[in-house]
């Protein structure tokens, strides 16, 4: 590539040059999972043996971005051989003073681990801190230690760089220090996959000491953002062992011209041995790839002088080959199916063969040795017909390119039907042969009027698919037999791009033609079209699949919704009721504002049709808008229909702005039935307010509805209400139906103690014992201790070893197992996710039985931030029926606190994440109150 | 998709409704058509598949099945008397000679009576059925997976435009509300930015079947079951005898499994192109890519347990970066909730499978209208009755033959991808593989015998 190139690029990439200083973080602590995967990785032994103890120092300290995990899983990877294998013996330091001058040399390779920025000066934030002399200071400090790392390097001594080692002394005008990136070899200036995505790694030096053994395994793909180099890479100056294929890796931003990405290098720098290694952005590469662990020892050993390897440039290869995964096929593995017939049992074997074959037919070599052989055998005559076809297909996989004037001959006395086919075929690809010629008469329209509908029918197809032709003469609506046939001109006038105003000239004389005008009206876009179209929609009203359709299509009008609105108001009928059907099927958020507005102006019918319409669109806003309307309609109809709509709007819930609309419209409303109506949503909300509200219609002469509302109650706090209504009952049929709504909230919602004793007081005798199978259903030691004191010992003990019982247990949508230890009252073990948070993750809290509950806080201690703040709580009384609760969300001291704003009876509590993060859910205590 | 309807706010653009985005298929259904005024409509091949059609077929008010054809007499025997009793009892008359049979599908194309046809047979005969149906100027309604080759797909397009003819693909999920529903949110932007889809089948990639060569059954013209491609001796497993005579498993004669061709290399696309044909397409569908296709297939180690020499498996990536995996994603979704789709976005994860079955992780999207681009997906609630209504009116179908080409398509690189076990980059423009010509070679079959030339 040429410099000017890699300018561009640079500037094209800037964006990646400039990372912000991360705020602080712990360390990652590789888990254990980690670690036994890494572990499962690992070289058996040394690759050579050390010439004497070797000890090498692993340095870590960044000042720009800081891969974390990568750090952590290298730190861990290289004590661990060094330890296991007898390799040399590890220092894992940031100390700067390893750097000075004489002690560097202790080392016999230093391992630049992810450092970034310039490692040996500091932080942006933490210089800013400081007095100018200290800063001068640090500055001297930075050049000194820079320098004597290249001059250890230089006089004999070994480095080895790990992925952002190439992202160090590398950002122009600000740390970018050359001679370090020159000793080096890259410098990083970007990486246009990530580590979501895979990439693909290519050997390109099977021979070298480095790699000899390794990488046979097909492909090599790895999620690791690996890193592309800029102008300091220069092939010529160092030995490139692997790189990454960027033919056939998935690329989202600008790649290099020459894709030209190396992945791991050697190279010497004075009598000094140099390696890069680009894997290692997270632990990731660590823990599936034994063959990166082994190679990363290998680097070690070579620059620790230990490992002998060859570091002259090699150029990069005319194309990058993966690696297979089948062994080289040979024609002795050919052979082996000389007495194969069709036999069931050989089918794996066939595949084997053949899907070898295929793996290998991108090798130039491998093509023309295998046809030449392959036709040879083919034809010797050997073998099985079975055999013999199988020979034909494996000539097919190599192209057969370099044997095709003798695959003729052969193929010209072949008998065998199984065996010819396939070499026709084979011979007829090469021959640049699909099989489809096409060479038929092609059709054209009639210059006649043909006799039959069909071919009248076929010609209007074919006009619309075919722009290009001419319209014959013969050709036009009034000369057309039927009304179906008229609708498919309109449709091919308007693919073939015929202004929309001239399709709608034509009248329309059936439901199918009204569409086709619709359509034409649709593609134009034009709200004043849209309305013309809409003329003759009588035509669909006795047809409602065809006036289905219709509405469908004009659903689909761009910017349609406010000609919609205006044929509702200024229409009657057939169009009126169409368009309002229309505006239904789509998201009216936009018109809605004028709908309402327009709504007192309207006579009954099109209040009603507008009613519907808000039907459709049935959020918290327009229930609030509606209510807001409710008392000044006079309509019984309008009013229906308006109750049907309010109650979709309440469908999921009342919230406190929702319920403040209900309370104001019963203040508003001088209409009884109003007022019972609106009592409904009383339950739903069961709110405080909702309460008073209820209170009040007590005494308002609607007892009846009040207390049968209140039995809906979704928490216990309807009780005391109930209770007073009974106790100041004037008569016993208002008391009946306090008691019997008592009843009823308790089914649902676990009573207290003090409401449990009234009712068990109150109510007759014998409905004592239900009663008694609600206090088992929901227990509560309050209640025991109750039952007991009134002589029920043996419910007492019930209800007591139930509730000893129950234990909360935690379930997941992602990682199923340890939860019992975010349950286990020890703050240090933890339940995590293992994965990244997403929208849709949740954790599941089940009681055992449905209790009580004020608030939930999950701890996630010290895995800090390790929790979705963005989340949903549903609730219930199984896993199984959950529904959305109202809750406030707050994050404190490492906690995620869910607060609920009235008391919730459940069993179950669901929060489900809405968050989109890269972090874990790590969750190391649960607090229930 | 359009970033202005994310900016319009998620929450803005649902609603809590009950509601169903559309409107309820009983209202779609088709009205009494006039008999004289019926579509006459013959079926080509008479497998299990078509065996289900002709029970949809005979009864439908739109249409009149007059004649079929089957490289089995035995088929042929069977269908004819099934369809002709259906008209009996339908009219209260006595079954008249009113199907007729053949055994050459281009017998029955030179019938200028018929005006559509089914095509119904193995996947290496659709496409040159497909054309020379076109050609006769037959409506089509072809069966997925649509083509064998890349190159046959570009063939029937052409014949299909050139002759002025009706095409509907077989993908019949499309008139599926669970499936428009799924394309509809993400369309709309309502899942937010788009991340990851998913198509949850079992795997069988095209392998080499081995059976057992069998004596020929009477009245079976093997010849041409073959058709275009390569001889290969007759076996019960590709072409099933009708089970004529009562076992313990019932009287229904096309009890037999499905044709296994389907899973072997030179006769099917495998299970891949089987349910991809449906799924990804879908999936398609969904991303707005009808027409396109994917950018890669991504080919990655993964050993078939029944068959240690099928090695690798495969996902596609799209231009704009999206990944279609198989299987569902398993760290966002419980066992329980998964979908044969699944889409994984910014807001949430949403799946739809047959039967009507929906799952979104924000309840909220179950009921969410279509708003932008969502609105532009094409509404068809019976597959059949769509191909039938732009018979007689010259509308669209909603699976044209572009489309169910370019599903087919993404199915077909993906098994040449697995074949050759190495990642593809495809050019949907051009429908080639860039910078790989061996994998370029398997874009087409030359066809066999007579069939060379089409």
């Amino acid at each position: 590539m040429k410099k000017r190139n890699i300018l561009v690029l640079l500037t094209a990439l800037l964006a990646f040059g400039t990372f912000v200083q991360a705020a602080y973080r712990p360390e990652y602590v590789l888990t254990q999972k980690d670690k036994e995967a890494i572990d499962a990785n690992l070289p058996s032994s040394a690759a050579a043996k050390p010439k004497k103890a070797r000890k090498i120092l692993v340095f870590d300290k960044t000042t720009s971005f800081r891969h974390y995990e990568g750090i952590s899983a290298a730190k861990y990877l290289l004590e661990k051989i060094g330890k296991d294998t007898g390799a040399w013996s590890t220092v894992i330091s940031n100390d700067l003073s390893n750097f000075e001058w004489p002690k560097i040399k202790e080392f016999d390779c230093i391992v630049m681990n992810n450092t970034t920025g310039a490692p040996f000066s500091e932080p942006d934030d933490v210089l800013e801190k400081m007095p100018q002399a200290e800063r001068d200071k640090i500055a001297q400090r930075n050049s000194r230690l820079r320098d004597n790392l290249l001059r250890y390097v230089s006089e004999g001594g070994g480095l080895f760089g790990i992925h952002a080692a190439a992202d160090t002394y590398r950002i122009r005008n600000k740390d970018r220090y050359e001679p370090y990136l020159q000793m080096l070899g890259g410098d990083f200036i970007g990486h246009p996959w990530t580590s979501n995505m895979t990439e693909v790694i290519s050997l390109e030096d099977a021979d070298s000491a480095i790699t000899k053994g390794l990488w046979k395994r097909h492909g090599i793909i790895v999620n690791d953002e690996i890193y592309m180099m800029g102008d300091i890479f220069d092939r010529g100056k160092l030995r490139v062992l692997l790189s990454l294929d960027a033919d056939r890796t998935p690329v989202k931003a600008k790649i290099r011209e020459d894709k030209d990405i190396p992945v791991i290098w050697i190279k010497t720098y004075g009598k000094g041995r140099v390696a890069y290694g680009g894997f290692g952005h997270s632990q990731r590469p660590y823990t599936k790839h034994r063959d990166i662990n082994e190679t990363y020892m290998r680097l070690v050993q070579f620059c620790c002088g230990d490992l002998a390897a060859d570091t002259s440039p090699l150029e990069k290869p005319a194309r990058l080959i993966a690696p297979k995964l089948f062994d080289r096929p040979t024609m002795d593995d050919v052979r082996k199916f000389k007495s194969v017939g069709y036999d069931p049992a050989a089918f794996v074997d066939l595949d084997g063969i053949v899907f070898a074959f295929y793996a290998y037919n991108d090798l130039e070599d491998f093509n023309n040795e295998m046809a030449q052989k392959l036709l040879n055998e083919l034809a010797s005559g050997e073998g099985t017909a079975r055999y013999r076809a199988l020979l034909a297909q494996l000539l097919d996989a190599t192209g057969a390119k370099v044997v095709l004037p003798k695959l003729r001959s052969v193929l010209s006395s072949e008998r065998d039907a199984a065996v010819k086919d396939r070499l026709a075929a084979l011979l007829a690809r090469e021959e640049g042969k699909t099989g489809f010629v096409g060479k038929v008469k092609a059709y054209a329209p009639p210059k006649e009027k043909p006799a039959s509908d069909r071919d009248i029918m076929r010609a209007i197809i074919y006009l619309r698919d075919n722009p290009q032709a001419a319209i014959p003469a013969w050709l036009g609506i009034a000369s057309l037999p039927n009304a179906d046939m008229k609708a498919a001109l309109m449709r091919a006038l308007t693919a073939r791009g015929v202004d929309a105003a001239e399709v709608l000239a034509l009248k329309p004389e059936s439901a199918e033609m009204f569409i086709a005008r619709l359509e034409a009206a649709v593609k134009s876009a034009k709200p004043e079209l849209l309305k013309k179209a809409f003329e003759g929609a009588e035509l669909l009203s006795s047809d409602k699949k065809a006036f289905a359709r219709a509405a469908v299509v004009a659903a689909s009008a761009k910017g349609g919704s406010g000609a919609l609105l205006d044929i509702i108001v200024n229409t009657s009928g057939a169009q009126a009721d169409l368009a309002a059907e229309a505006l239904s099927q789509t998201d009216i958020s936009n018109t809605k504002a004028k709908l309402l507005s327009d709504l007192p102006k309207l006579d009954p019918a099109k209040r009603k049709s507008v009613v519907k319409v808000l039907a459709s669109f049935p959020d918290n806003k327009t229930f609030c808008d509606i209510l807001a309307y409710l008392p000044s309609e006079a309509d019984t109809s309008v009013k229906n229909e308006i109750y049907k709509l309010l109650v979709r709007c309440s469908q999921e819930g009342v919230d406190p702005e929702m319920f403040a609309a209900v309370e104001k419209a019963y203040a508003a409303s001088k209409n009884d039935a109003d007022k019972r109506f609106l009592l409904r949503f009383a339950p739903m909300s069961s709110s405080p307010q909702a309460l008073a509200l209820c209170a009040k219609a007590a005494t308002n002469g609607t007892v009846a509805e009040a207390c049968r509302y209140l039995g809906q109650w979704k928490n216990r706090s309807a009780a005391s209400e109930l209770i007073k209504i009974a106790k100041s009952a004037k008569d016993e049929r208002s008391k009946t139906y306090a008691h019997s709504a008592l009843e009823n909230l308790f089914s649902s919602c676990a009573p207290d103690a003090e409401s449990f004793s009234y009712a068990y007081d109150a109510f007759a005798p014998g409905e004592r014992q239900k009663l008694v199978k609600i206090a088992l259903d929901k227990p509560d030691k309050a209640i025991a201790q109750f039952l007991r004191d009134k002589g029920d010992a043996a419910s007492a003990d019930a209800i007591l070893k139930k509730i000893s019982e129950a234990k909360p247990t935690l379930s997941s949508s992602a990682n199923s197992g340890g939860t019992s230890a975010a349950l286990d009252g020890n703050i240090k073990s933890r339940w995590s996710s293992g994965t990244a948070i997403k929208p849709g993750m949740w954790v599941m809290l089940d009681f055992g039985f449905s209790r009580e509950l004020s608030s939930l806080e999950f701890d996630s201690a010290f895995s800090k931030g390790d929790f979705p703040t963005k989340v949903r709580i549903l609730a219930g009384d199984s896993a199984t029926a959950l529904v959305p609760v109202a809750a406030d969300i707050s994050v404190a001291d490492n906690k995620l606190v869910i607060k609920f704003p009235q008391p919730l009876n459940a069993r179950c509590v669901k929060i489900l994440s809405l968050d989109d993060s890269s972090r874990w859910w790590s969750i190391h205590e649960v607090l229930v109150k | 998709m359009s970033t202005d309807i994310t900016r319009r706010g998620f929450l803005k653009g649902l609603s809590v409704a009950a509601g169903s985005f559309f409107i309820s298929r009983d209202i779609f259904a088709q009205g009494a058509v006039p008999a004289n005024d019926k579509i006459n409509v013959g079926v080509i091949g008479l497998g299990k598949m078509a065996h289900g059609h002709i029970g949809g077929l005979a009864t439908s008010p739109q249409c009149r099945i007059t004649a079929i054809c089957d490289v089995d007499d035995q088929r042929l025997a069977y269908q004819k008397k099934r369809i002709e009793d259906v008209y009996a009892r339908a009219s209260g008359g006595k079954p008249s000679d009113s199907v007729k049979t053949y055994k050459d599908f281009r017998e029955l194309l030179a019938d200028k009576s018929i005006d559509a046809v089914f095509v119904v047979t193995p996947d290496h005969w659709h496409a040159i059925i497909s054309i020379l149906a076109a050609r006769a100027g037959k409506a089509v309604y072809c069966e997925k997976p649509l083509t064998f080759t890349v190159a046959e797909g570009d063939a029937v397009i052409k014949a299909v435009r050139e002759n002025g003819v009706v095409f509907q693909t077989g993908s019949q999920q499309r008139s599926e509300s669970s499936f428009r529903w799924y394309a509809q949110v993400i369309r709309s932007g309502l899942l937010g930015e788009i991340k990851e889809m998913y198509c949850d089948f079992g795997r069988k990639y095209p392998l080499m079947l081995n059976f057992e060569e069998e004596p020929l059954p009477k009245g079976m013209d093997w010849d041409m079951w073959l058709g275009p491609a390569p001889y290969r001796p007759y076996t019960k497993h590709f072409l099933y005898p009708l089970m004529m005579t009562p076992d313990e498993k019932g009287s229904d004669p096309y009890r037999y499994p499905w044709g296994e061709w389907r899973w072997h290399a030179e006769y099917g696309s495998g299970l891949q192109a089987d349910w991809g044909a449906h799924h990804i397409d879908i999936t398609q569908w969904a991303l707005g890519l009808d027409g396109k296709g994917p950018k890669y297939v991504e080919v990655f180690e993964s050993i078939n347990p029944a068959d240690k020499n099928d090695k690798f498996d495969i996902r596609y990536i799209y231009e704009n970066g999206i990944r279609l995996n198989y299987g569902y994603p398993k760290q966002l979704v419980a066992p329980s909730d998964k979908q044969m789709v699944m889409a994984v976005g910014k807001n949430g994860v949403i799946g739809a499978s047959r039967g009507g079955k929906r799952y979104a992780s924000d309840p909220r999207l179950l009921s969410a209208k279509p708003v932008g681009d969502g609105l532009n997906v094409y509404v068809s609630t019976n597959h059949k009755d769509d191909f039938f209504n732009a018979v007689r009116s010259g509308a669209g179908t909603i699976c044209p033959a572009e489309v169910g080409v370019s599903s087919c398509n993404a199915c077909l690189i993906g098994n040449i991808a697995h074949m050759l076990g190495r990642t593809l980059e495809y050019d949907w423009r051009t429908r080639s593989f860039k910078g790989d010509a061996e994998a370029n070679r398997y874009l087409s079959r030359p066809n066999r015998g007579q069939w060379a030339n089409i």
